[in-house]
């Protein structure tokens, strides 16, 4: 069984009067493997950031249904949802949303501490997590005291000392110098390496040529999708250009 | 520029930002209402021919001055809020290709129409409740509302010319902050200042060190007179000690708090704690704010309610009778005939008018000033407490006003002592002091055999010195032995005063209620007294003084008095409130604003809705309540230092401060609730609304 089941979505967003319509998702379907580690691409204004907010919870469907684990998330109670989220899932956003009220350390134990988790065993999985990603001498910092690369660094932490089923990642490469750029796609990849699973909506050429699965949305809808198989990142770069190329002009894919 | 720009971008930025602007067009308004209000009832012709009015107009006068800085102080204040919240948008419109000059004009034409509408709002209010203003007033002074209203022209122009001044210093004060800054600060000025506080343990201490001090000293302090005297010692300590107590203090106890992790680790301490300090630090200052001013509202009000209650006690203390009169022997001896030449007086004057005394109440009495001890009563004293004034009454005149009479044997004496400056059994006067060149030393010895609990005629002997001993001793003997040693040290007679009492008879239609028919009776009083008293002493009368009062006149003055102060305190109260409010709110919304951002964050992290509901609720409610806990505790604290001081102002011991505090102190609390319920909603709007930024909506 899929980890991840996505059937049929569509997503339609109309305005508060209820005068304009905008369908963001017209049909998706796809679905994950556990282990795999999925890019989807497509322009701004394609819906992946829509699909990405669905999968995450963070919004609903108008048609369709997400299955994690086989349990649909609109059987999830809307109080529960909060809770589920924070079991289920990891999540790594552009702009960090790390809080500037609390140490580098709280902001990642801030999960943990949601779920009722004490202090012991909450420092008993932050020290390997943040020595692997070189963040442990920084963890009683504040986040403005820190660089971008280690904020989003430290966001990855957070995001995966749930150990989630599924780590989702939002444009994470998006406010990223190209060094960091390349620090986090490193550790994408030994993350995925170790088994866990990913999910990443980007713009990025480079970040999603580190995937093993490219998707490309474009006006709500699948468009095409590239498998690795046994290519470099080089070779799938090459491919994940052509694609974009032939998105932009317009052409179909056979 | 086209013409017309400025006005339709500074109405249009106004319309935009009413959320800011809105509470500070009302301030100006009720500030300058306020301040109409008093100047223009200061202006009221009923003044000028009515006794009590010198001491009300000179009340309203102050309380014109107090408005006056309280509004230039408060509004810069405001303003400041709205200015701070605004800089964002000035660095837009720099960017935009705006000049500072431009930007300075629109800030003017800003401050000229928000100045418009408030000021034309707070006349015409003010002008509304200027005559409900004057019913009031009338009405606590005890006088028939009958006096017509004069509205008060020069008090529109002097409350244009004072609100104008101010706002073209607030005025300026913007436009050099603006012209100060640049553009790129500007624009990132919404997001500065969002480091970790530290924690300033020594600055924390030296608060609570401070608070304890004041305290101790409201708490401590017995005497009267220094309790006045030490009052502004003690607020100025408080104060001070709030201020650290809220900055420092906060900051000390929740870092304590923090670095106890098995109490920080949970959902709900985690997320207040850390938001506590973040709220603290950038809120302490204007809490202590709020703080202080709640604690001058609760003060003003109370203190000045009370002493209007009281008046009628304090009044009936000092006047035993209708009238008192008196004659005093300074450096004479004592005649018994002086007592029969003071009511000779008295009726010869009254009798003169048609009228004459009845229920006559004398007593006589020997005084000077003394420190005491606890068995002695020096008069020698040389130290920096305040005497205590020490009386000597034969117990022929205690017993003609008491309900059981003493039967005092020679060398014994009874005390009536109501602040318990003795405790011995023994009471022991000395004059003079042992070895001196100048004065002889000289000492008289009572045994204590009873202790008296009322003396009815003590509110005429309070009227000395709010600190006072009576001793209560056989006979007249008794008293010229003591006034004799007083002579044999220092070469003088003590003042030896012979008073009396009396009403009016009404059978014969007594009733003077007018001061020019007091002034004239007290000038034919005194004459006759000096032609009684000359016949005992001869011509030489400059050792004797004579005094008559009227009650009713008394209390016409201080009604006077203590309502005005009442009706200054209601209305001061009501701008402090006003004030707090304005603080509150301002607060809110811009804290609105960044916990919305932090809770979005939450939201993301896996935080519930009703676990951020809770949280918001726990933190607001904190911090808008802390304020008024600590006013009630300071309060509390004030209650006794005030109450001392009020009894050396006043003389009497019988105010109801305290239930009058209470009492304001739960109408406070009420309209504290009341200004949160509306403060808070604005808030909850902004955290859980649907609009990005509600402030600047651009």
């Amino acid at each position: 069984m899929a980890l991840l089941e996505v059937s049929n979505l569509k997503k339609i967003y109309a305005s508060r009067l209820g005068g304009t319509r905008v369908q963001a998702l017209t049909n998706v379907s796809f679905s994950a493997q556990e282990g795999e580690y999925v890019a989807i691409m497509g322009e701004s204004g394609s819906g992946k950031t829509t699909l990405l907010n669905i999968i995450a919870a963070l919004d609903k469907p108008t048609e369709g249904d997400v299955l994690l684990d086989g349990r649909s998330l609109s059987t999830v109670r809307d109080k529960d949802i909060s809770a589920f989220r924070r079991d289920h899932l990891g999540f790594v956003f552009q702009e960090f949303n790390l809080l500037d009220t609390f140490t580098v350390q709280d902001n990642i134990f801030l999960p943990l501490v949601l779920a009722g988790k004490k202090y012991p065993e909450m420092r008993e999985r932050i020290v390997p997590l943040a020595t692997k990603l070189g963040i442990f001498d920084i963890l009683l910092k504040y986040p403005y005291e820190i660089s971008g690369g280690q904020k989003q660094r430290v966001a990855v932490v957070r995001a995966v000392i749930t150990d989630p089923r599924l780590l989702l990642a939002d444009e994470p490469t998006g406010a990223l110098d190209s060094r960091s750029t390349d620090e986090l796609l490193d550790l994408f990849a030994a993350l995925n390496a170790e088994g866990q699973t990913i999910l990443m909506v980007t713009h990025s050429v480079k970040a999603a040529s580190r995937a093993k699965r490219v998707l490309f949305i474009r006006d709500g809808e699948l468009f095409h999708q590239i498998y690795r198989g046994a290519d470099t990142d080089e070779q799938l770069y090459q491919k994940i250009s052509d694609t974009l190329t032939l998105l932009a002009t317009g052409g179909a894919v056979q | 520029m086209k013409r017309g720009f400025y006005v339709h971008f500074a109405r249009d930025n106004i319309r935009k930002n009413r959320r800011l602007f809105f509470p500070f067009i009302c301030t100006l308004a009720f500030m300058s209402a306020v301040f109409f209000l008093l100047n223009g009832l200061a202006y009221q012709p009923l003044w000028q021919n009515s006794f009590a009015g010198s001491s009300v107009v000179a009340m309203l006068q102050f309380g014109t001055v107090v408005m006056g800085l309280f509004s230039l102080i408060f509004l810069f204040y405001t303003h400041s809020m709205v200015i701070k919240q605004r800089k964002r948008e000035f660095g837009l419109y720099s960017v935009l290709g705006m000049g500072k000059r431009h930007i300075v004009r629109i800030l003017l034409t800003e401050t000229l129409l928000t100045g418009l509408f408030g000021l034309v709002l707070g006349l015409l209010v003010g002008a509304l409740f200027s005559y409900a203003g004057e019913l009031l007033l009338l009405n606590l002074l005890r006088l028939p509302a009958t006096a017509q209203f004069v509205f008060p022209w020069p008090s529109v122009l002097f409350t244009l010319v004072t609100f104008c001044a101010i706002l073209l210093l607030i005025f300026a004060n913007d436009a050099r902050s603006v012209a100060l800054t640049n553009t790129i600060d500007l624009l990132n000025s919404a997001s500065e200042g969002e480091r970790e506080p530290k924690a300033k343990v020594l600055l924390a201490l030296l608060g609570a060190v401070l608070l304890a001090g004041g305290y101790y000293l409201a708490v401590t302090i017995t005497d009267p007179v220094k309790a006045m005297a030490l009052f502004f010692v003690a607020v100025i300590l408080v104060m001070l000690g709030t201020y650290l107590l809220f900055t420092a203090g906060s900051i000390v106890l929740l870092k304590a708090l923090r670095r106890n992790r098995r109490y920080y680790y949970r959902t709900n301490h985690f997320i207040s704690v850390s938001g506590m300090l973040y709220r603290m630090k950038q809120n302490a200052v204007s809490l202590a704010n709020v703080c202080i001013l709640s604690t001058m509202v609760l003060v003003t009000i109370s203190s000045t309610l009370s002493l209007y209650v009281g008046v009628d006690n304090i009044v009936s203390e000092r006047y035993p009778r209708e009238f008192n009169s008196g004659v005093y022997l300074y450096d004479l001896p004592y005649d018994p005939a002086c007592t029969q030449a003071l009511a000779n007086a008295v009726d010869s004057t009254l009798a003169e008018r048609g009228m004459a005394a009845v229920n006559e109440l004398p007593v006589r009495y020997l005084s000077f000033s003394v420190s005491i001890d606890g068995k002695t009563a020096a008069t020698d004293y040389f130290s920096f407490e305040v005497p205590s004034t020490l009386c000597v009454v034969p117990q022929e005149d205690y017993n003609r006003l008491s309900a059981q009479p003493l039967a005092l044997q020679p060398g014994q004496a009874a005390l009536y002592d109501p602040q318990d400056l003795f405790d011995a059994g023994e009471i022991e006067l000395t004059f003079g002091s042992e070895g001196s060149e100048n004065f002889n030393y000289r000492e008289v010895t009572y045994t204590l055999t009873d202790e008296v609990e009322t003396f009815k005629a003590d509110g005429v002997l309070r009227n000395l010195s709010p600190y006072l001993v009576t001793v209560i001793v056989p006979g007249m003997d008794d008293l010229e032995a003591t006034r004799q040693a007083y002579r044999e040290a220092y070469g003088g007679y003590a003042q030896l005063s012979c008073y009396l009492g009396f009403d009016l008879s009404k059978d014969l239609g007594g009733d003077i209620l007018d001061t020019n028919a007091v002034d004239e009776l007290r000038a034919a009083f005194s004459t006759a007294l000096y032609r009684e008293t000359s016949k005992i002493f001869g011509e030489d009368l400059s050792g004797v003084s004579t005094s008559l009062s009227s009650r009713e006149l008394d209390y016409s003055d201080m009604i006077s008095l203590y309502s005005g102060l009442f009706f200054l305190g209601i209305l001061l109260g009501s701008v402090f409130m006003v004030s707090a409010a304005l603080i509150i709110y301002y607060k809110q919304l811009s804290e609105g604003l960044s916990d919305r951002r932090r809770f979005e964050i939450m939201k993301k992290v896996g935080l519930t809705e009703g676990e951020i509901k809770k949280s918001i609720h726990s933190q607001v409610l904190t911090v808008f309540f802390l304020p008024l806990v600590a006013a009630g505790i300071h309060s509390a604290f004030a209650l006794p230092m005030l109450s001392r001081a009020m009894t050396a102002m006043t003389g009497s011991n019988d105010i109801p401060f305290a239930l009058c505090m209470g009492l304001c102190f739960l109408v406070f609390a009420v309209l504290y609730v009341a200004v949160y319920g509306l403060t808070s909603k604005v808030y909850y709007r902004i955290v859980d609304g649907p609009q990005k930024s509600p402030v600047i909506q651009k």
